[in-house]
């Protein structure tokens, strides 16, 4: 009898994650081939092949349109690319955040970082000329906003008794009610009405302007960031335990927590400058890892780069072909997707008192 | 005596309120000593000075006789782990992976967990008799079994000096003396902040009496836990039995304010 309950209560054989991997990693693969298939202009799974080959390997096909070739390959794999790396980045920032804050529901959206850095890109909008124009100065822009809206929420949220939750997801969107305050000034002070269209779809999320010249730098930095964090993985799960636990074993709190708020604004950042503001990704991903799979950050931060790409990529397949051939913001599905798992937490929470 | 821990001339303020007010103190090698005192009298933020919880005052808390502010916190916590009540958390680990946490100190942060580190983590989940339990998940045990997991990560450590916060304040009396039985059973040294007075003068050594952030009077047990001081620092009317083992036993007969 004894022996059966405790069998029962044995979660998460290491098998589940070496299984999980696996089929992560084939979906990836075939999501790829997807993401660039599903559009509103047909195309056939061979000729996506074909593109590839051609372009991969110098194989030369010669029924391939010239519009295939390049909706294939200048508009539909970078785009691809950028969902991917864009999701993952985000959905680890998340889970740095979460462990950060010791709170399950921060997120770089939440906590004001996603409306820090789209105030500061539509700043950039309406300063015109180089601003708007150069991606590198964009991204710096949307950086420093993300920073800033980090700093502000994280020094309003800690004050009084140290780490207090939903002090700090109240603070967030108070900041943040702010920051889209100030993103619609600007909207409404733009000087014409192609910079309000601009600055309009980017509140909205949007993955359409990926080309292969503006995804290299976001790119890279979602990669690096998530990267820098997971060599990080073991102080998040002693920072998760507490300020003061971590300390006793080890971990200088000051640091770790400065260096999370520098690459999480980063990748924040590097993302909003080319996408908008994808909302919740970093919220939701990091809890299904969690659940499927416990709390360990070493575990949790690669699964959730790999889960993140892949939801974003297919709610932008989602954007584009729900009403094909209009295009929808992306940030309204990941919107609908987190607002309803955001109550669901909060039912669970109150009825199981954890989440 | 060598002292491992050493606290010289500690004060501390939060805006106009004195917290703790010089405060000395020195806790020999494999010694146990208990703070007590009234709610509020600073026993848990001292205990916090040492660990660097709080920020540090400059060359007031020593450590093998070596400022605590020159030592880095991984090696720091080589040397003292904290025994804390549990606290709730919204991150659940298996306890085997609570367990390893304790061997943090002695890893980079990109480090795997060793084979040495799982067999140091599962010796000392044996010695509080978890080992069975390994992978379940901590958020299902009971206040004990977790208290007794937080201990296995304690011991997982390999410091030689324990900081003790009240860890056993919710527990039930059989897991209290339990606990206060391992513990001093390691022969360690070891610093304990105590509410249950009789706890405390079974175990300890040598009692810091604390009130208002003062250290009020110190001693052994059986000199300096009479009735007057108990009535002075507690509030309460009291009489002392002696022990056999020539420790004073407590029995409380009414408050006496």
């Amino acid at each position: 009898m004894k022996t059966v309950q405790m069998r029962k209560q044995t979660k998460r054989p290491v098998w589940t994650a070496g299984i999980l991997l696996a089929v992560l990693l084939a979906l990836f693969f075939f999501s790829v081939l997807g993401g660039i298939l599903l559009g509103s202009a047909e195309l056939t799974a061979q000729t996506v092949l074909d593109v590839i080959r051609m372009k991969l390997f110098g194989v030369q096909e010669l029924q391939l349109q010239r519009s295939a070739i390049s909706i294939v390959w200048e508009l539909r794999l970078p785009r691809v690319l950028l969902a991917l790396a864009a999701g993952g980045g985000l959905a680890v920032a998340g889970a740095a955040m979460q462990a950060v804050t010791q709170n399950v529901m921060a997120d770089p959206y939440i906590l004001g970082a996603s409306s820090g850095a789209s105030a500061a890109v539509a700043f950039a909008f309406v300063l015109g000329g180089v601003f708007s124009r150069s991606g590198a100065l964009m991204s710096a822009m949307a950086f420093a906003g993300a920073m800033l809206a980090l700093l502000l929420v994280y020094s309003v949220g800690m004050v009084g008794s140290a780490g207090s939750g939903s002090r700090l997801v109240l603070a967030g969107m108070a900041i943040s009610v702010i920051l889209t305050a100030a993103t619609q000034f600007f909207i409404s002070i733009a000087p014409d009405t192609y910079t309000v269209r601009n600055i309009t779809a980017w509140t909205m999320g949007s993955l359409g302007s990926a080309r292969w010249n503006t995804i290299g730098f976001p790119c890279l930095a979602a990669l690096s960031g998530s990267l820098v964090l997971m060599l990080m993985a073991r102080a998040y799960n002693l920072l998760s335990q507490g300020d003061e636990t971590a300390v006793s074993l080890g971990l200088d709190v000051k640091v770790l927590k400065r260096l999370t708020i520098v690459v999480v604004s980063f990748i924040t950042g590097a993302v909003v400058s080319v996408g908008g503001v994808i909302g919740f990704i970093g919220f939701i991903i990091p809890h299904v890892v969690r659940i499927l799979l416990g709390s360990d950050h070493r575990r949790v931060f690669p699964f959730s780069f790999l889960i993140g790409g892949l939801f974003l990529m297919w709610m932008d397949v989602l954007a584009r072909t729900a009403i094909a051939p209009k295009e929808l913001p992306v940030g309204i599905f990941t919107a609908f997707c987190g607002g309803p798992f955001f109550i669901w937490l909060l039912y669970r929470k109150n009825r199981y008192g954890k989440m | 005596m060598e002292n491992k821990v050493e606290i010289r001339d500690l004060s501390y303020r939060v805006l106009d309120t004195q917290i703790l007010q010089d405060i000395s103190l020195r806790v020999g090698k494999n010694q146990f000593i208990g703070l007590i005192g009234p709610n509020g009298s600073g026993k848990t933020s001292l205990l916090k000075h040492i660990y660097r919880a709080l920020p540090p005052q400059k060359r007031a808390v020593f450590l093998n006789g070596r400022e605590i502010e020159s030592y880095s916190y991984r090696e720091a916590a080589q040397q003292i782990t904290v025994m804390r009540q549990e606290n709730a958390s919204d991150f659940d680990y298996t306890i085997l992976e609570m367990v390893l946490m304790g061997r943090s100190p002695y890893r980079k942060y990109y480090e795997r967990d060793t084979e040495e580190d799982k067999e140091i983590a599962q010796n000392a989940l044996r010695f509080v008799g978890m080992e069975a339990m390994a992978e379940r998940s901590f958020s299902t045990l009971s206040g004990g079994e977790k208290q007794r997991v937080l201990i296995a990560r304690s011991l997982a450590q390999e410091a030689d000096i324990l900081l003790l916060d009240e860890p056993t304040n919710h527990l039930d009396v059989h897991y209290q003396w339990l606990l206060m039985e391992i513990i001093s059973g390691l022969g360690k040294t070891v610093l304990s902040v105590f509410h249950e007075l009789n706890l405390a003068c079974r175990f300890c050594d040598y009692l810091y009496v604390l009130k208002e952030g003062r250290i009020l009077t110190h001693g052994r047990p059986a000199s300096i836990v009479t009735p007057e001081m108990l009535s002075e620092v507690f509030g309460v009317r009291a009489e002392i039995i002696p022990t056999d083992k020539g420790r004073p036993y407590i029995i409380y007969q009414s408050s006496s304010t």
